[in-house]
């Protein structure tokens, strides 16, 4: 259907009988369609698709190979390197503990990791302000943890960008320390709603800073009903014990759990 | 700006579909996204003018938002959530997510 000539429409002007009593041949140029003309093609695929592809592929690796897996993510300088030498320190001598490090540049984090006795393997991100589940996977191949290791996911200090990307993880761990401000679940929602554990660091500082630790865990609790909240200062070492059973016990659970595919399967 | 990585996607996306649907140009590109995806439509719109394919140069990009559905915690009422913390319309208490929000999904394209 053409719009500016009305070709093809019935009782249009075209299809006439001119007043001055006879027909002629109506002439007109036809426009040539075929060759420009649009159509529409239906897609459907959202995109993260790809990344959630690989992410259950992660998780599956994981499951089989009994590998408790923790991403932590968190702004830079929240404390994520300094609370994870401490929890290798602590879980070393028990646990094979392997570390996937993505930062921008550099491999200082990665050498911190490994003088505390990790294995340890860096991506650098270069542009990139997040780790997706494909970088994951690679990073994967390269280390080959143990079965029943223990693997923990350093995300590029960023509190938006990693948010979306599911790297098939078991658990999600958000860092916010108390010289960030207790507002800053409400600044960036996205990702405390999407943390299994809040983690508030740097808990030795309080004495000295207007940080209202009621207000921020009300604050977590808008955002997030069901996340774990769990204080400590990775520095002093107070609050350590009770974080490492925690993440002790949700480590039994999930190896519990995939034992009990292993059966069915 | 992961929205450079997304629009990185949605091109990857369209060059693969331009061979399975068979065209050579595209004309518009019509783009659901979620109100709670973390996305950006203005990053998003630049991050995808510098990823443009020669499939895409002269592609329109038409962003539909689309709300997550939430319910009020105080008096049940189901309503539409374009942030997380939407406060309910009709009682003013707080809305808890139920459903949606963070679809970032190409639902067609206008080819040629």
């Amino acid at each position: 259907m053409c719009g500016t000539c009305g070709c093809g429409q019935p009782d249009s002007k075209q299809d006439h009988e001119h007043r001055h009593g006879h027909q002629h041949e109506h002439q007109h140029e036809h426009h040539h369609h075929g060759e420009t003309e649009s159509r529409r093609v239906s897609v459907e695929m959202d995109l993260l698709d790809q990344n959630r592809a690989y992410a259950s592929k992660n998780r599956g690796y994981f499951n089989q190979h009994h590998i408790f897996t923790l991403n932590m993510v968190s702004s830079p300088g929240s404390g994520k390197t300094t609370l994870l030498v401490a929890m290798i320190r602590a879980l070393v001598d028990r646990v094979e503990v392997n570390v996937i490090e993505g930062d921008q540049q550099t491999s200082l984090d990665a050498e911190r990791i490994s003088e505390a006795g990790a294995r340890a393997h860096q991506i650098n991100t270069g542009q990139m302000c997040h780790l997706d589940a494909h970088m994951v996977g690679h990073a994967l191949e390269v280390l080959a943890p143990a079965d029943n290791a223990f693997l923990v996911i350093e995300n590029v200090g960023n509190l938006i960008c990693p948010a979306a990307f599911d790297l098939g993880e078991q658990l999600r761990a958000v860092l916010l320390s108390v010289t960030e401000g207790e507002d800053k679940p409400l600044k960036y929602p996205d990702m405390f709603a999407s943390a299994s554990v809040v983690v508030i660091n740097k808990c030795d500082l309080l004495p000295y800073l207007d940080f209202d630790l009621h207000r921020c865990r009300e604050n977590i609790r808008r955002i997030n009903s069901d996340a774990e909240i769990v204080e400590l200062s990775a520095t002093t070492g107070a609050g350590m014990d009770a974080w490492l059973q925690w993440l002790n016990g949700e480590r039994d659970r999930f190896t519990t759990t995939a034992t009990e595919q292993d059966v069915e399967a | 700006m992961h929205e450079l990585s997304l629009a990185s996607e949605m091109v990857r996306i369209v060059q693969e579909q331009s061979v399975s649907q068979k065209f050579s140009e595209v004309k518009r590109i019509h783009l659901l996204l979620g109100s709670l995806s973390c996305v950006s439509d203005e990053a998003f719109r630049f991050a995808f003018d510098a990823v443009r394919t020669p499939l895409l140069e002269e592609a329109e990009l038409r962003i539909e938002k689309i709300p997550a559905t939430g319910q009020c915690t105080g008096c049940g009422a189901c309503a539409k959530m374009w942030h997380r913390l939407e406060r309910c319309e009709s009682c003013g208490a707080e809305m808890l997510l139920s459903d949606g929000g963070d679809e970032i999904r190409i639902r067609e394209l206008e080819v040629c």
